[in-house]
């Protein structure tokens, strides 16, 4: 335990800076954006209400309110969370490369550590896992500032509440916040699964050449292929399984394609990984 | 434990702020918009097992709900939970898989491809499953029907060759009476138009006895028509349905016609027999509200003076009486009442600046049953739209 500690603290101190740098420029753009958003729409407003003279309530009759739904809708708020999502995925790739193409080769001395080998692994698992949330959290706790900002520029006569529903109407909201914690962990358990299958295609990779990318391709079609045959087959049979069957069967072929993808990961570990 | 401090920063701000927000989300279900039925006189019982499924638009903000007299409950879209017990699913089809398991695996949930009668739950698949049909080949009927006495369910194809092309055949009716089953559905020829079909099938020899065209309709460039297919929306079977073949000119941007023919038919799927009908000049222009309901017809025409009800009955072919309901506020074309006619009872719902009134009358008499009042329980906002899309019972 003390040692995968230590290891997922190493990881995460690796890589700190590069994080710093990526939720600084996610408060910067989407807040810079909320102003800028915010601003525009507030001089439309005006432009309107000076060139055809009228009251704000008339102006309300004539064009009707706006919410903080135009500043999640706006590239400024959506570009940085797919930034984001960039540079996780490439990061799941380069926590694991750097350890053989850096000045020296690092995974020498990562694997002669008095740990289980898969206990690295585990460990890169976890601080990828843990920047994630992270940046789900940062954009939680951005969400009250913004709404703070707008509120301060929108006079209240030209605003709409915009309840914490409402955000479900944009659809990367939707896939990064599901609707319940059981649906939460539904859906960054697939995630996990899925960094699983992408780590396990590396230490194919690095455990047999050029041969080894034949074999992660095959193993990440095969792996999906499992993960997703209950929604493929009730695709097919159209109906047949209720939704509830179609969730548990995915459910337990979850569990195979994790259970089988870190007995696989152990197994290329201790035996098969080049150095 | 100080050199883990980024770790330990960062899995805290994680734990709480995820926490804090479910939380959130918890409370803001809880505070989200919510109505209720209000009774305001008559029979409280009337309302007991009701459910409107309504839209809730404000701003923003867009929301069903499915209001009953203890409150609302808004449909979290979206949701995969929320799907897997999909209130939007209607109550029939929640109710038949929950009684019914194994028979609805694999069914096109549409109430038109399900009929029921005292014994028998009775299904059709689309011909061909919805696919394209192409002329010489073959034509697929499904059916399944369940024994609902014994639990016992009877599966079956029947076959035959298609007489023309169609992009797609959709089942708009079912009828079983002594060993047959007639299957009422609209065709979509490859050459444009629309055709009305209906499949005779044999239960006890699973064969297909025989498949008519009941009414065609073709548009060239200078007339145009449309079919039209009236029919109970009861989940029980019955015994007619009514169809409209509307020759027209030009169609209007208010969705009005220039209308040049109108041929009407009522069709009795007990004795296979068609008459014509003969609406009354006054109604036509609201004849797309018709209703067929337990062996009448019903036509709903509004006017300045309220709503007015006329039923013809099918049985002694003659046109009773009208009934006459009063509207707090006259029609307009943005403002139509929400009506629905089930179980022998009118239910008549009227949003007026933002007060919702509801009113449940006796379908024969007119006798007000109950009246009552949608109300907002929580939350300030008055700038809202509230829509009545349905009227469900509960225990269906």
């Amino acid at each position: 335990m003390k040692s995968y500690l230590k290891l997922v603290n190493f990881e995460i101190n690796r890589f700190f800076k590069l994080y710093l740098i990526i939720i600084g420029l996610t408060i910067v753009s989407q807040l810079i954006g909320t102003i800028i958003v915010t601003k525009e729409k507030m001089n439309e407003v005006n432009k309107v209400i000076y060139e055809n003279q009228l009251s704000v309530s008339q102006y309300v009759e004539n064009y009707g309110t706006f919410s903080f739904q135009r500043v999640i809708y706006s590239e400024w708020f959506i570009m940085p969370i797919f930034f984001c999502i960039v540079m996780l995925m490439i990061y799941v790739f380069f926590i694991w490369y750097r350890e053989w193409f850096g000045k020296n080769t690092f995974i020498y001395r990562l694997f002669m550590l008095p740990t289980e080998r898969i206990t690295i692994y585990v460990s890169k698992l976890s601080a990828i896992m843990l920047f994630v949330f992270g940046l789900i959290a940062l954009q939680i706790i951005l969400i009250p500032i913004e709404m703070f900002i707008f509120n301060r520029i929108v006079p209240s006569d030209f605003r709409t509440s915009y309840p914490l529903f409402d955000f479900y109407s944009v659809e990367i909201w939707r896939w990064l916040y599901p609707n319940s914690v059981i649906e939460f962990m539904i859906m960054y358990g697939m995630g996990l699964i899925l960094v699983v299958i992408l780590f396990n295609a590396i230490l194919f990779e690095r455990s047999y050449g050029l041969k080894g990318i034949f074999a992660a391709i095959v193993y990440g079609v095969l792996s999906f292929g499992v993960l997703f045959a209950p929604i493929i087959v009730s695709r097919i049979v159209t109906g047949y399984f209720y939704p509830l069957e179609i969730l548990l069967m995915e459910l337990v072929t979850s569990i195979i394609v994790l259970g089988s993808a870190f007995w696989i990961a152990n197994q290329l570990l201790k035996y098969k990984i080049r150095v | 434990m100080k050199k883990y401090w980024k770790m330990v920063v960062i899995f805290f701000v994680i734990v709480i702020t995820v926490g804090v927000y479910y939380m959130q989300l918890a409370v803001a279900s809880k505070n989200d918009v919510s109505f209720k039925i209000e009774t305001i006189s008559g029979d409280k019982e009337e309302i007991e097992n009701l459910m409107f499924q309504a839209n809730y638009q404000s701003g923003d903000s867009d929301r069903r709900l499915y209001i009953t007299k203890d409150g609302s409950t808004p449909q979290i879209r979206h949701s995969i939970i929320a799907k897997l017990k999909d209130p939007f699913q209607t109550l029939m089809f929640q109710n038949y898989i929950e009684e019914h398991r194994n028979f609805m695996r694999g069914k096109v949930l549409f109430p038109s491809n399900f009929s029921e009668n005292e014994t028998h739950i009775i299904y059709a698949a689309p011909p061909n499953n919805g696919q394209k049909v192409i002329q010489g080949n073959l034509l697929t009927l499904k059916i399944d029907l369940l024994d609902k006495k014994k639990n016992d369910s009877l599966s079956f194809e029947v076959s035959t060759t298609a007489q023309a092309s169609y992009n797609f055949i959709v089942v708009n009716n079912i009828y079983k009476e002594n060993g047959e089953i007639k299957i009422l559905a609209t065709g979509a020829p490859i050459n444009g138009g629309e055709e009305l079909l209906l499949y005779s099938v044999d239960i006890n020899n699973k064969k297909l006895l025989s498949v008519s065209i009941l009414a065609k309709e073709e548009s060239d460039k200078e007339i145009k028509s449309s079919l039209s297919i009236f029919k109970d929306n009861s989940k029980y079977q019955n015994d007619y349905f009514v169809y409209m073949i509307e020759k027209y000119k030009d169609q209007y941007e208010d969705g009005g016609r220039n209308t040049i023919s109108r041929q009407i038919s009522l069709y009795n799927n007990k004795n296979s027999a068609q008459e014509e009908l003969t609406i009354p000049e006054e109604m036509t222009p609201d004849l797309y509200r018709l209703m067929l309901r337990e062996g009448d017809i019903f036509i709903p025409l509004y006017s300045s003076d309220g709503l007015q009800l006329t039923r013809y009955n099918i049985e002694k072919k003659q046109w009773e009486k009208p009934l006459h309901f009063n509207l707090v506020s006259p029609v307009n074309d943005e403002r139509e009442p929400f009506l629905q006619i089930a179980n022998g009872k009118v239910y008549l719902a009227e949003s007026v600046s933002n007060e919702h009134l509801f009113f449940i009358y006796d379908l024969y008499t007119g006798e007000s049953l109950y009246e009552g009042k949608i109300i907002k329980e929580n939350g300030e906002n008055t700038d809202y739209t509230l829509h009545f899309e349905l009227l469900n019972e509960i225990n269906y």
